[in-house]
């Protein structure tokens, strides 16, 4: 009671009365607001004003519509849906065997690579009595530099054994 | 799912077609748009179908309108005027009142801004207001505030236009 009276002395908000005739209230907004109205005549004024600007917007939207709208059978857009899922799935396994088939080819490229790598290890090792000096160089290049910077460097002069007095 | 989505196909088709139609504003391609809406839904399953239809519908609108001024393919977009459409069961007189009303209505939906457009379009689609919360980013009770401007606003600027469409055959 004493919320009824609270809210008769108020005028219901524009935005609520829209809300009310879109039936977006709860069920006590809706009771209080038509005890409201009840007794409010400029209210029921609004609501009514409110009423048919909402009827004329739709009729208004109305007129924005194809002339004719037809409804395709669900079962016909169920079918697109299974083609277009079947038509997935065939990619994804194409894809993966493209990809399991790379991953072959990668892997026995790989493995021949390392084998080449292991048989020209081998035959090397194998000729190194051959030519030891050579290969010995050869595998260890560094060493072989600084032996050869150390042969290109020039002699030293002899340092000067007289001694001033 | 399947029935529920069957169901909402059969109560909610002709409602997305036209949302899609007013913003595509080609009959054939708000149809074939909505037709995809309902596809892709079978493929999600969501949760809440009909926000989710109308929150796809207007995503696929969006990339429609994008793609049709990118490739300058869609001329009625980019002239911002309804695609003429064949009406076989109105008389001339009353094709041309009808198509001199439907300008008039893009025109004043158009005095609209882009979110008061949407919140109008999505109600008049059928959502309640939590589902026009939800898909606009609003507060709820900012729905019923926007709903009354958008309202009040199409009214005043459609009749705005018809006072001056009498002010200039007097």
């Amino acid at each position: 009671m004493t919320d009824n009276s609270f809210i008769n002395k108020r005028h219901v908000p524009e935005e609520e009365l829209h809300a009310y005739l879109d039936q977006a209230l709860s069920r006590s907004q809706c009771v209080e607001i038509e005890s409201h109205l009840a007794v409010c005549a400029p209210c029921r004024e609004r609501r009514d004003d409110i009423a048919a600007l909402r009827d004329r917007t739709t009729a208004l939207l109305s007129i924005l519509a194809p002339p004719t709208i037809h409804t395709p059978p669900f079962a016909e857009l169920r079918r697109r849906h299974v083609e277009r899922s079947a038509r997935r799935q065939r990619i994804i396994r194409r894809s993966a065997w493209a990809a399991s088939i790379l991953m072959a080819l990668g892997f026995g490229w790989g493995a021949r690579t390392f084998a080449q790598g292991d048989i020209e290890a081998s035959a090397a090792a194998e000729e190194l009595p051959a030519a030891p000096v050579e290969l010995a160089a050869r595998h260890r290049p560094c060493q072989s530099r600084s032996a050869n910077q150390r042969g290109r460097t020039r002699p030293r002069p002899a340092r000067s054994t007289n001694i001033h007095p | 799912m399947t029935d529920d989505l069957a169901e909402l196909y059969q109560t909610t088709y002709a409602a997305v077609v036209r949302f899609l139609y007013r913003k595509v504003w080609d009959p054939d391609r708000a149809e074939d748009l909505a037709q995809e809406v309902f596809v892709r839904a079978m493929a999600h399953k969501p949760d809440k179908p009909r926000a989710w239809v109308f929150a796809v519908a207007a995503n696929l609108a969006r990339d429609e309108a994008r793609a049709a001024v990118r490739r300058k393919r869609h001329l009625t977009l980019l002239k911002n005027e309804p695609a003429p459409m064949s009406a076989p069961f109105r008389s001339p007189d009353a094709e041309v009142e009808h198509s001199e009303k439907m300008t008039k209505v893009h025109e004043a939906l158009a005095d609209l801004t882009p979110r008061d457009q949407e919140v109008l379009l999505l109600w008049d689609g059928g959502l309640s207001y939590p589902e026009i919360a939800e898909r606009t980013g609003l507060a709820i009770g900012a729905v019923g505030t926007t709903l009354a401007r958008a309202r009040k606003r199409l009214v005043e600027a459609y009749d705005r236009q018809q006072l001056h469409k009498q002010a200039s055959r007097s």
